[in-house]
């Protein structure tokens, strides 16, 4: 076996640049696969960690993924909103220890704005508990100021004491609340979670800009300028969110029973688990779809090696008559050629790891600040190990197929090879 | 006539005295599986011990094939070759007999182009242990008795190293016979080894094979088509005339 490896290896090196393409193939392959299941997994751990204990969102009678994606991922739009008075009459409930609501609904630059209190920063936790740390600044206090999240100062390049406007509407192009302008008191610090994209300001804010306004329109004569704003009953009228949390974890069917069969209004209590389970179940579709089309880019890469090492196969038909004369076997002849085959797949994943620690090294930075996740430079789970052996496995098959026809070819060409 | 023989028990380099031949080809028929007619058919074919047989094998005659039989490669449908007195035709392990018991030398394209020339050389010793074994009770070590055929074949030290591709074909064949030689197997073989080396170069070559297979005792079947060569054999066979498969198709 040992002088089969050396020949094995030492006809490798003789065609080392041929073959250096197909290692290249494998590598990349690998790494892409290895790339999109690290990535799927950063992602899915990032996602399950945007929100930490909060034990019920509530909101208007809606679907839970719905709720969710716009209080907690702050994606779309809240159709509905419930009102101040339930509101104030769920804080009343003895069970729970904390809430936070939202007023969600405008945009800055097509980052969303969130209306909330003092709560908000007091409460809100995310990744394993994490509380929200403000980088520069402080929270806000007066009327028209906002603490950013870290991504919407960094890509719009606000620091403190900049002046923002705010939009109406989430688009990006909805009519502007240029009237009343905003200071920037406070910037986050990054969490990796949608705050970071989130503009803080405060519910009476959010009540502000809206005086002159009805229906999405500005009410044509009527301008309410912001030093007026202030003599206005500015307490809020409704909000779209509720985040809960409990005194006691275990009471929250009891509240959210409690919360769903309210008879003010018709009300939706969620639990954010079960939820983000519901929710991550539509990702998965092209979160598979992608690990699928990288498994095939894997088989494309096996498959060049099969070529690669069949196309070698009619100019070494020579060469293995000379094996043959010499003592090689029809078994001999097939191990040479898989054991080439499965050098190579060896050598492509090892190449296909480097790349892609160099990778996701070098594009930490720009990957964490872009999509704020991290494709983590180091192996990972034992799922990444076992697609790493499915690798191989597919790679010993493929080599199987020359290493087979290279045995076939002996057979028939004996000591003489009819080229 | 005689051959050395491994002793049956075995025991390491004890050769007893035989008497035999070394090739027995007897009551053969072998047909290829595609085709309906036999293309070998031959009643009786021995090479005794110590001979040098000319076989006279134009195209076409069957030459490749018996070849394959003789070196196990193949085996035939009926009737039996023997060499050394063992059946390959029932034999398990051909390719480690094979490897044990002939040295083989081509007409061209010989050497394995990527590895060096005294690796080449090396070659039946990586496959037998056997071959490895004997080349080192000659010189002292397989790697020594490697050089020393290597010189005996006019191939200086500073060519050991060198990649066989960039050797002349003259002095590829004379690093083939090397390998052939090598651990000294009771059989040497060579098909046209001579075929595309010029004039001079053919007598220097069949000189040094000679000398070398007399020195170690091998015997040696040298088949060609080209007749002028025969002169320097013991004795010369006619594979048209053994093979009788050319008369048994003449249409009656």
């Amino acid at each position: 076996m040992s002088h089969l490896l050396r020949l094995a290896l030492a006809s490798a090196w003789n065609r080392r640049f041929t073959l250096t393409l197909t290692v290249a193939a494998i590598a990349f392959s690998v790494a892409m696969l290895l790339g999109v299941e690290r990535a799927r997994n950063a992602a899915h751990e990032s996602f399950a960690h945007s929100i930490s204990g909060t034990d019920l969102v509530v909101g208007p009678r809606t679907s839970p993924v719905q709720l969710m994606l716009y209080s907690v991922f702050r994606l779309g739009e809240a159709t509905s909103s419930m009102k101040w008075g339930s509101y104030l009459e769920l804080t009343q409930n003895p069970e729970i220890a904390w809430t936070i609501p939202l007023s969600i609904g405008d945009s800055h630059h097509g980052f969303p704005v969130v209306g909330t209190n003092a709560s908000y920063f007091a409460h809100y936790r995310y990744g394993l508990a994490q509380p929200l740390r403000l980088a520069a600044g402080r929270r806000f206090e007066g009327l028209f100021e906002t603490v950013l999240g870290a991504e919407v100062a960094e890509r719009e390049r606000h620091k403190l004491g900049d002046t923002i406007t705010l939009s109406h509407g989430t688009g990006e192009f909805g009519a502007e609340h240029a009237d009343k302008p905003f200071t920037v008191v406070g910037i986050l610090a990054r969490t990796g979670t949608p705050v970071d994209r989130s503009i803080h300001v405060s519910l009476e804010a959010i009540e502000a800009i809206h005086l002159d306004w009805q229906g999405g329109m500005r009410i044509p004569g009527l301008a309410i300028l912001p030093e007026h704003a202030r003599k206005f009953d500015l307490a809020p009228k409704e909000v779209t969110a509720v985040l809960v949390g409990l005194k006691a974890r275990a009471r929250v069917f009891q509240v959210q029973r409690a919360i769903n069969g309210y008879a003010g209004e018709p009300l939706v209590a969620v639990l954010p688990g079960v939820a983000m389970t519901e929710l991550w179940a539509v990702v998965e579709v092209v979160e598979n779809t992608l690990l699928a089309v990288s498994a095939m880019i894997v088989v494309i890469g096996l498959g060049s090696m099969i070529v690669a090492v069949w196309a070698g196969l009619n100019e070494r038909r020579r060469e293995l008559a000379i094996l043959r004369s010499v003592g090689a076997g029809p078994v001999d002849v097939t191990v040479l050629l898989a054991l080439e085959g499965f050098l190579l797949t060896c050598l492509g994943v090892v190449a296909g790891y480097a790349l892609l620690t160099v990778v996701a090294l070098a594009a930490a930075p720009w990957m964490q600040s872009r999509y704020g996740i991290v494709v983590p430079a180091w192996p990972g789970g034992a799922d990444e190990f076992a697609l790493v052996g499915l690798v191989f496995a597919a790679g010993l098959l493929a080599a199987l197929l020359p290493a087979l026809r290279a045995c076939r070819l002996s057979l028939a060409d004996g000591l003489t090879p009819r080229l | 006539m005689c051959y050395y023989r491994r002793d049956a028990s075995g025991a390491g380099a004890n050769y007893q005295m035989t008497h035999g031949a070394v090739i027995d080809v007897a009551s053969l028929r072998f047909r290829w599986p595609s085709a309906s007619a036999p293309c070998l058919a031959i009643e009786s074919f021995k090479v005794d011990t110590g001979e040098r047989v000319f076989l006279f094998g134009p195209s076409g005659s069957g030459k490749s094939t018996l070849l394959a039989l003789l070196a196990g490669v193949l085996t035939a449908q009926e009737g039996s070759v023997r060499i050394l007195g063992t059946d390959l035709t029932s034999l398990r392990g051909r390719d480690r007999f094979r490897v044990e018991h002939v040295g083989f030398i081509f007409q061209q394209f010989n050497l394995v182009p990527y590895m060096s020339v005294i690796d080449n050389v090396l070659l039946p010793c990586r496959f037998s242990p056997k071959r490895a074994g004997r080349a080192a009770e000659a010189h002292g070590s397989a790697l020594a008795s490697a050089r020393h055929l290597l010189d005996a074949m006019g191939l200086g030290t500073s060519l050991h190293k060198r990649k066989a591709t960039e050797l002349s074909v003259g002095q590829q064949q004379r690093v083939a016979a090397a390998r052939a030689l090598i651990g000294s197997p009771e059989l040497i073989i060579a098909d046209e080894p001579t075929s595309s080396l010029d004039a001079d170069a053919r007598q220097a070559f069949l000189a040094l094979l000679r000398a070398q297979c007399d020195r170690w005792a091998s015997t040696l079947l040298f088949v060609s088509h080209d007749r002028q060569l025969a002169a320097s054999f013991d004795r010369e066979v006619d594979l048209p005339a053994v093979n009788r498969v050319a008369k048994d198709e003449t249409p009656a």
